[in-house]
């Protein structure tokens, strides 16, 4: 059988007409940057930058105020950002690392000024597989949560088959920034 | 590069008369897996399965005498024991819906072939579909060498399309050689059996390409996910001489709804004119006279066998589990040092129908033995409630009630008579 033949046709002419994707770093997937990731979820907005050191009596503090969520990664200190429209703050922002499998994913996680989710997004992947937690339709569900919510799979977040812990993962994330900001800013 | 893999295994006990298949702690299997992405672009993965195996063990001898020297080679292993290599392939993405993937794949037939890791079922068996009859040409989880596209792209708002298509190798029925000592007549004899049956594809290059298989799935939202798929492929070898093919075609869902989920296969397969297949195997066995090969030497004989042929197959499984867990037991000892620790309820009920099965066709002792064929219909339905304190540790039991409802014989375990039975199952997966 010759079908081996029109296959490889295809792949080639695939690969003639599709553009590449960008350039990849080691294991990672850079989808924002640390500039463009405040902006991203503020259009239009003046974005004012923070950064928190994690003292060991914060650290302590978030501790209490995480209750049964246990980060994988204790940051060092916290990119937090405030979002400032017509004079008027309309949200907060801060950038976590949690890890899905083995390697950390970086989230940005923004709040209104209730410190309810306005919008997340991934920034850097660096997992082999579960990235569908990158997809917007994912990242969705967390917009309105607060950190009294369960932020749980299966109870209020619908897993992704084969990306279990990195929604896992996206679930303490989440989690974690919007008590990072509550601590700073509330 | 980032290691992984899951394992299982599980206790049986069933109603079915002695000798009991199946009975008795299971060691399903342990999979070991790697995955490396040295460049976004660039993906590779290998998944090394152990299957009911606890050792191998090999002893070889020359044991020099007065009369003169004696060679001996020993094999040792448990029944049924596997070491596969259940995928490896690369992967290179060429843009966002479209990348290349060659190797070791999972066929993309139904939904459970390629969702097949244990520690995602709350049931600690398989399903007749898929693994045990199967309706699947080849029980999951199953794998051909090939080459092929995967992807998948995002539609509106909330939805993703994703597809998969590959050529590769494909089924093939091929041939085991099997050693067995019998007594009979009151003395030993060797007898020396050669099964023909069908497999997954060679991986030598050396029976060619001959088969296609896809699969589309829409996701409009997170919570729903349907997909259609197939494989098409020839599947009689060369030295038969005659050209016949497979088509499955498979149908397959999920949907959820809060802690609720219910999830779906169904599976067709065609085999074509399997008489022409049999005919033919008679045919190059007997080297086209019609008479079959004698008895072997004094004290050993020779049996050559086609199993398990059936024009066509099809059945379906659908599951309901339901998710469930109370706050008030969150200082519990199924709680204590668990984020989210899960009970789930799962009902599932699957059928199978066989269409004109013939067990074995048989040349022995210049006798051809043509089984008769029969149609075979089989249920079953599982309750089982699973403890999840991880969402990759699964401790589970189940009961299962199989019915005949058409044929001589159960399908499943092939060959039994009884009408009605009962299995009861204790399970343990986890993945890591």
């Amino acid at each position: 059988m010759t079908v081996m033949r029109p296959i490889l046709a295809i792949v080639v002419a695939a690969s003639v007409v599709t553009t590449p994707v960008r350039a990849g770093q080691d294991e990672t997937t850079v989808y924002l940057s640390l500039e463009q990731a405040p902006k991203s979820l503020f259009p239009g907005a003046q974005i004012e930058r923070k950064d928190v050191p994690s003292t060991p009596d914060f650290k302590e503090k978030l501790k209490a105020k995480l209750g049964r969520v246990t980060p994988t990664v204790w940051e060092d200190s916290y990119r937090t950002f405030t979002a400032t429209q017509d004079n008027k703050k309309i949200g907060y922002a801060v950038v976590v690392d949690e890890i899905g499998k083995v390697n950390p994913f970086t989230l940005i996680v923004a709040a209104t000024p209730e410190f309810r989710v306005r919008d997340v997004a991934v920034m850097v992947y660096r997992e082999p597989r579960g990235g569908e937690i990158t997809q917007k339709r994912f990242l969705a569900q967390y917009k309105g949560k607060k950190s009294s919510d369960p932020i749980l799979l299966d109870r209020d977040i619908v897993g992704i088959s084969g990306a279990t812990l990195s929604v896992i993962g996206a679930n303490r994330a989440v989690h974690k920034a919007l008590s990072v900001l509550e601590l700073v800013y509330q | 590069m980032t290691i992984g893999g899951y394992g299982s295994m599980r206790y049986e006990d069933n109603t079915l008369d002695k000798p009991k298949p199946g009975s008795g702690f299971d060691f399903r299997r342990f999979v070991l897996t790697a995955d490396a992405t040295p460049n976004d672009r660039l993906q590779a993965y290998v998944e090394i399965e152990f299957e009911r195996l606890a050792e191998i063990e090999v002893e070889r001898a020359v044991d020099r005498g007065e009369d003169g020297v004696a060679f001996a080679e020993e094999l040792e292993g448990g029944d049924g024991g596997e070491i596969s290599m259940e995928q490896m392939w690369g992967q290179f993405k060429f843009g966002d819906p479209f990348s290349v993937r060659l190797g070791q794949i999972l066929v993309p037939l139904g939904r459970f072939n390629i969702n097949h890791d244990d520690d995602k079922w709350d049931i600690p068996r398989r399903s007749l579909v898929d693994r045990n009859v199967p309706v699947l040409p080849v029980k999951a989880a199953w794998t051909e060498l090939g080459i092929g596209a995967t992807g998948s792209r995002s539609i509106g708002k909330s939805g993703q399309l994703s597809y998969q298509g590959y050529v590769v190798n494909g089924a093939i029925l091929d041939f085991a050689i099997e050693k067995q000592v019998e007594t009979e007549d009151g003395q030993g004899i060797q007898k020396l059996a050669s099964e023909v049956s069908l497999t997954r594809g060679p991986v030598n290059g050396e029976e060619g390409v001959r088969a296609g298989t896809w699969r589309v799935a829409y996701s409009p939202t997170l919570t729903t996910d349907f997909g259609f798929s197939g494989y098409i492929g020839r599947y009689t070898p060369d030295f038969l001489e005659v050209d016949e093919r497979i088509t499955s075609l498979g149908v397959d869902g999920l949907w959820k709804r809060g802690s609720f989920a219910l999830e779906g296969e169904y599976i067709h397969t065609d085999l074509g004119n399997t008489d022409r297949v049999v005919n033919a195997f008679i045919d190059t066995v007997t080297g086209s006279t019609g008479i079959a090969p004698l008895a072997g030497a004094r004290g050993t004989e020779t049996e050559f066998a086609i199993t398990d042929l059936t024009p066509s197959r099809r059945g379906f499984w659908l599951e309901g589990r339901y998710k469930f867990w109370s706050e008030r037991w969150k200082d519990s000892f199924w709680a204590k040092g668990f984020d989210n620790p899960q009970l789930v309820g799962v009902v599932r009920y699957e059928r199978v129908k066989l269409h004109n099965a013939i067990d074995e066709v048989t040349i022995e002792n210049g006798e051809i033995e043509h089984g008769d064929a029969a149609t075979l219909r089989q249920e079953r339905t599982t309750f089982a409630l699973a403890y999840r304190p991880l969402q990759t540790v699964v401790f589970s039991v189940a009961t299962e009630f199989n019915r005949r409802l058409e044929g001589p014989v159960l399908v499943f375990p092939r060959g039994f008579t009884e009408r009605r039975y009962a299995t009861i199952l204790a399970g343990l997966a986890f993945g890591f």
